[in-house]
């Protein structure tokens, strides 16, 4: 068939035309496939625990529509949970059950002053093609010299992954927790996420 | 203003043919004829002045429509959402005013509209003949084949030729069931009133309007004696009927050519009767922020709720309940500059 | 369609880039606090294609002259809302569901049931044919696509769900998502139907409506994240609002974040997308040719092309830019020949037909709560095959999807087209004029009870009548032949409407609603079609007969190796459900989910081909 004739056009006039704004790569919040096959294997294997967990960290906080880049899985159960999970993830274990504290990279802000993160809890390990998997019982916080934090409790929200349904701490729990540990851009970031869901803007 | 002012208490009555400008101030005229109560007056006349000022602190004046078209606009809007037992009606909404907004802007413009000729308004009478269209430029870039393609064999035109098409259409029988059916295809086929086919006409929505008001009020002038918001309530209601059943298109005699669109000679007066009461219940029923629908009083009315989900004026209600209740709650509604003041921080 | 095709392609590595004649729409910044109006966004289409630059044309048959839509009008024109990334999906009510495995085989099927002469004896001009495919092999395809827009729902209805259930979709997994909360009128309707026999001689299975717009917070296969309905109500319905928590699935909110993040994809927006070129052979794609927003012109390159665009626009760039062979319809002997335009079809209610409605003392809030597909429960026992069609007359074939008890205010509309504004008549003497016809609007948001029923139709068949073409008399804005819609109801829609009243009339019945009255008949073709607000499909079909379809089994057009197209419109012999319809209908976007999972065909048939070519590929969108 012949090439139609493209006649000479004149530019159109007095059409509205809207801005257009393309996102930018780092603002979309989009999990890397490697994590989320993780959470999927994870999500089905722990599909009928009887103890209470839930995926905390970054994880957690991405499949809530929070903009932040995870590298690797974090569950909080207890300690009864901890050895249930364990049995059923056996298979991707590297590190056993133990208790650990350790201080974490990033500082408290209090009355601007920076102080020390220790964290405390039994703790095991776990390596699904390449993604890491850290397991918390009990986990407990102390900030700088204060006494330390009862053991993180929550009431768990759900997400669905892919059809599954995954159990999640909740973002205002984070958010407390961030208040108090004095990490603003993190409670922006959990509020941005908020307000894209109801619909409101920041 | 002052013919607003004036306007007003021509409604309720209070002033006799005043023809002198009254710069402000409330008229109290002595009913020379009876037993006035005076104090009566002076109260109607006090809430008069509140309601005024109420009014002033909306939207009031006119952007669009002129002094005559004002008065008989108003008049119609107020036949077709009147203010009675039930509730406030178009007066009260404003609806003037977001009509005048709405001419004086993009629906006015006929901003979004796609305008271009041939036109093919309907009501053009079968006696004129079977109109001739010339096809557009982009007939000349299409190949010949293309052109022979789009050319329905039959139809009008034959192959190949870049001919005139015809109409109104041919007739067509089917049979469906063993039954014959013969139906006669007319242009428009029926469209839906208000049916995005429905407007063909060459000229914008202010135009359109122009020319309609001005045929409206010659109407109500040749055959019911009078100006339009002089007529009786229940001719100003007939008059409207008119519209909607095309009587007016009858008579007009002789009728003029058929490219000359003033008064109904070219426009279907249904369509003017649509839109008529089309943006009549959208000045009622839209948001204030056009003007209409003043201190939502047409939401109000129907029950409806604006921006407010529940929540707006700390009911402490929320969408999930409301959508699965098996009985209605009413919401104080909420408006969109609210709803814009409260997502932006503001007030 | 294309952002399943451009993500696939951009995470499998390949360099995409896509074109689109609307905006990236920042759906916080842009819908958050301005959405919610309904002159400017629900009437004026503000989100929408502006008329200007371009519109169709529309006639019921061909020996008419094709009037141009000239404004946006309620009912909606649909053809406005393709436009900006996420196209028409921005503003649909989000009704899903599959099609049956009947569909996919209906012409045969009724071959063997009914005789090889039936579909003639229902139409004489009529055009059905098979889809390339059966349900089994669309199954997978099914999953994928449901996966990747967060489908919600609780399977489709049918009962054992199983292949055996051969008029039924079965599904190899379940909807991901669950669904959205049910109505009062649901639960009765749900509780009703389960009590009843249906006329396959079992038990009606009801099934929660199938919705896209998420109920949960949700992560799809390719990461992106999900945020769940807030049920504001401005959805669907008579408006068709756009939604800025990305709860309503399209691609912008579903895939192309995906793509954007692999790097592999360039987004050009507001590109006015006029030609195809081709090779001085003839036979392959090499460019695409669009306008900026100043109406510079531009050309793309590419190794292998998507038209994933809107409706009549997938199909008038194939003709602006001569690929395939033009549909021509003879009226003198009632067939046609050619593909591209051929067998336009509808799928939404004749509006004037046979209906049956009761009234039951459920009230609710009709003012915006909820949304545009949830609350609701339907049944699939009513449609396709699930009957026997012996001896029915007028003969027809298909049935109806019949629900009830969507959230009254999933998108309600002020100015109500039917009820609003319309002409004196019988029952408003005075129209919409007057005291009188005001006091039926006084709280018509708060009602007390609630009107169920339906207007049934059967499946809308294809037809050598009804088609695409490009108008010789209007344009667009630069100057290029506009399409236009000749398109009527044919006569298996009507056949079918008084069977389905009477089953429907049974339900409401047994449902316990009051004045159930059935309304007169409308018979075939003494009602136009004059409401194009609906859900045109057809103009490029699937098929792998060269004579009748325009599609390879891999979504390449016929002849063309490295073009692949699919839309709302293409590969639809028919909207397999007939649209049985209560006040607050769904389904209707349906076709919508059938159409998904040739967009994963097209996208599996591309990588089969760039395997062995080059790198490059682009999409086109409306």
């Amino acid at each position: 068939m012949p090439v139609l004739v493209v006649p000479d056009k004149a530019k159109p006039l007095n059409i509205p035309v809207f801005q257009s704004r393309i996102p930018k790569p780092e603002e979309l919040v989009v999990l890397d496939k490697p994590l989320l096959e993780a959470t999927l294997e994870v999500g089905n294997l722990l599909k009928e625990c009887k103890a209470k967990w839930a995926l905390a960290g970054d994880i957690g906080e991405i499949l809530n529509g929070v903009n932040v880049q995870p590298d690797h899985l974090t569950i909080l159960s207890n300690v009864v949970g901890c050895e249930e999970i364990n049995k059923k993830l056996e298979r991707f274990q590297v590190v056993a059950s133990r208790h650990v504290e350790t201080q974490i990279r990033r500082n408290a802000e209090v009355e601007a002053k920076p102080l020390p993160i220790m964290i405390k809890s039994y703790r095991s390990q776990f390596n699904l093609s390449g993604q890491r998997l850290n397991v918390h019982g009990d986990l407990r916080i102390k900030v700088g010299d204060w006494d330390w934090g009862d053991p993180l409790d929550y009431e768990p929200e759900y997400v669905y992954v892919i059809g599954v349904k995954v159990p999640v701490i909740p973002l205002e729990l984070k958010i407390q927790l961030y208040r108090g540990l004095g990490w603003y851009d993190r409670v922006s970031k959990i509020h941005a996420a908020m307000a894209r869901r109801h619909h409101k803007i920041v | 203003m002052v013919s607003q002012t004036r306007r007003e208490f021509l409604k309720l009555g209070l002033a006799a043919a005043a023809s002198a400008a009254a710069a402000s101030g409330i008229e109290i005229p002595l009913l020379g004829n009876q037993n006035s109560n005076l104090q009566n007056q002076l109260n109607s006349a006090n809430t008069q002045v509140t309601n005024l000022k109420t009014k002033l602190n909306t939207v009031t004046g006119f952007v669009s429509l002129n002094i005559s078209e004002q008065a008989l606009l108003e008049s119609i809007v107020e036949t077709i959402i009147p203010s009675d037992s039930t509730g406030p009606g178009a007066k009260e909404a404003g609806v003037i005013y977001f009509i005048d907004r709405a001419l004086a802007g993009d629906y006015g413009q006929s901003a979004n509209m796609f305008m271009d000729a041939p036109h093919n308004p309907p009501g053009i009478p079968a006696s004129a003949g079977p109109l001739k269209v010339k096809p557009s430029s982009a007939w000349a870039f299409l190949q010949n084949y293309q052109q022979t393609a789009y050319l329905p064999a039959g139809g009008g035109g034959g192959a190949g030729a870049a001919n005139p098409i015809s109409y109104p259409g041919a007739s067509r029988t089917y049979t469906a069931g063993g039954t014959n059916y013969t139906v006669v295809y007319g242009v428009t086929a029926s469209p839906r009133v208000g049916s995005g086919i429905n407007y063909q006409y060459p000229v914008n929505m202010r135009e359109f309007w122009r020319i309609s008001l001005a045929a409206l009020q010659a109407y109500s002038n040749k055959y019911y004696s009078g100006n339009y918001q002089t007529l009786s309530s229940a001719n100003q209601l007939q008059v409207l009927k008119d519209l909607w059943a095309n009587t007016p298109k009858t008579q007009t005699n002789p009728p003029p050519p058929a490219d000359d669109l003033t008064g109904f000679s070219n426009i279907l007066p249904s369509d003017f009767a649509y839109e008529l009461t089309f943006m009549t219940w959208a000045g009622f029923l839209m948001d204030p922020l056009y003007g209409g629908n003043q201190n939502m009083v047409g939401w109000d009315y129907v029950g409806f709720n604006g921006v407010n989900f529940g929540n707006f004026y700390g009911e402490g209600l929320d969408q999930k309940t409301l959508m699965v209740a098996s009985s209605p709650t009413k919401l104080k509604p909420a408006s969109l500059a609210q709803y814009q003041q409260q997502a932006t921080g503001g007030a | 369609m294309s952002g399943v095709v451009a993500t696939e392609l951009a995470l499998a590595g390949h360099s995409v880039v896509g074109i689109t004649k609307g905006p990236y729409w920042d759906y916080v910044n842009d819908y958050s606090t301005t959405k919610y109006d309904e002159w400017g966004v629900g009437l004026g289409r503000k989100y929408d294609s502006p008329l200007p630059l371009q519109s169709t044309t529309i006639r019921n048959d061909s020996s008419q002259f094709a009037l141009p839509v000239r404004r946006y009008t309620m009912p909606i024109q649909y053809h406005a809302l393709g436009h900006g990334v996420g196209g028409a999906a921005q503003h649909y009510g989000g009704g899903m569901g599959r099609f049956g495995p009947w569909a996919y085989e209906m012409a045969s099927r009724t071959a063997s049931a009914y005789g090889s002469g039936f579909l003639a004896s229902i139409n004489p001009q009529d055009d059905t044919h098979d889809w390339p495919l059966t349900y089994a092999e669309y199954e997978p395809y099914y999953v994928e696509w449901e996966k990747a827009h967060g489908i919600c729902g609780n399977y489709n209805g049918s009962p054992t769900n199983s292949q055996s259930d051969i008029n039924y979709p079965w599904m190899s997994q379940n909807y991901p998502l669950p669904p959205h909360p049910m109505t009062p009128l649901a639960q009765l309707f749900q509780s009703t139907v389960q009590g009843m026999t249906a006329p396959n001689g079992q038990k009606y299975n009801p099934f929660p409506s199938v919705s896209a717009l998420s109920s949960q917070p949700y992560t799809n296969q390719y990461g992106v994240a999900v945020n769940p309905c807030v049920y504001d109500g401005y959805c669907g319905g008579l408006c068709d609002y756009a939604c800025e928590t990305g709860a309503k699935a399209n691609a912008a909110y579903r895939t192309i974040p995906a793509a954007i993040k692999s790097g592999n994809f360039t987004l050009v927006t507001n590109a006015y997308i006029y030609r195809l070129e081709l090779s001085p052979s003839g036979n392959q794609v090499v460019a695409a040719h669009y306008y900026d927003a100043q109406g510079n012109d531009h050309r793309q390159p590419g190794t292998v092309f998507f038209n994933g665009m809107w409706g009549y626009n997938m199909i008038r760039l194939m003709l602006l830019s001569g690929l395939g062979t033009p549909y021509v319809y003879n009226s003198g002997t009632g067939t046609g020949t050619g593909t591209v335009g051929r067998g336009l079809t509808n799928g939404y209610t004749p509006y004037r037909g046979t209906n049956v409605s009761g009234i039951v003392n459920i009230g609710g809030n009709s003012y915006p709560a909820g949304n545009g597909s949830g609350g609701g429960v339907s049944v699939f026992d009513l449609m396709d095959d699930n009957f026997s069609h012996t001896g029915i007359t007028p003969p027809f074939i298909g049935g109806g999807l019949f629900g009830a008890g969507g959230y009254l205010g999933g998108g309600p509309g002020n100015i109500t087209f039917a009820g609003g504004v319309s002409a004196p008549n019988t029952l408003n003497p005075n129209g919409a004029m007057g005291s009188a016809f005001k006091a039926t609007q006084q709280n018509k948001y708060l009602p007390t009870k609630q009107s169920v029923g339906a207007t049934p139709f059967a499946p809308d068949l294809p037809t050598f009548m009804n088609y695409i073409d490009l108008d010789p008399h209007y344009t667009d804005a630069y100057g290029d032949p506009v399409s236009r819609l000749t398109y009527d109801w044919t006569p298996n829609t009507y056949n079918g409407a008084t069977y389905l009243v009477n089953q429907i009339k049974a339900i409401l019945t047994q449902m316990g609603a009051t004045s159930v009255t059935v309304g007169a008949t409308v018979a075939p073709y003494s009602a136009h079609n004059d409401w194009w607000g609906h859900h045109l499909r057809g103009g490029l079909r699937i098929g792998t007969d060269p004579n009748a379809g325009t599609a390879t089994a891999w979504a390449a057009l016929s002849g063309y190796n490295q073009l692949y197209y699919n839309s709302n419109t293409s590969g639809f012999n028919y909207f397999a459900a007939g649209e049985i319809t209560n006040t607050t209908g769904n389904n209707a976007t349906a076709g919508t989910h059938a159409a998904g999972p040739q967009s994963y065909r097209a996208a599996e048939g591309i990588k089969k081909y760039l395997a062995n070519v080059a790198t490059n590929v682009n999409y086109l969108s409306s």
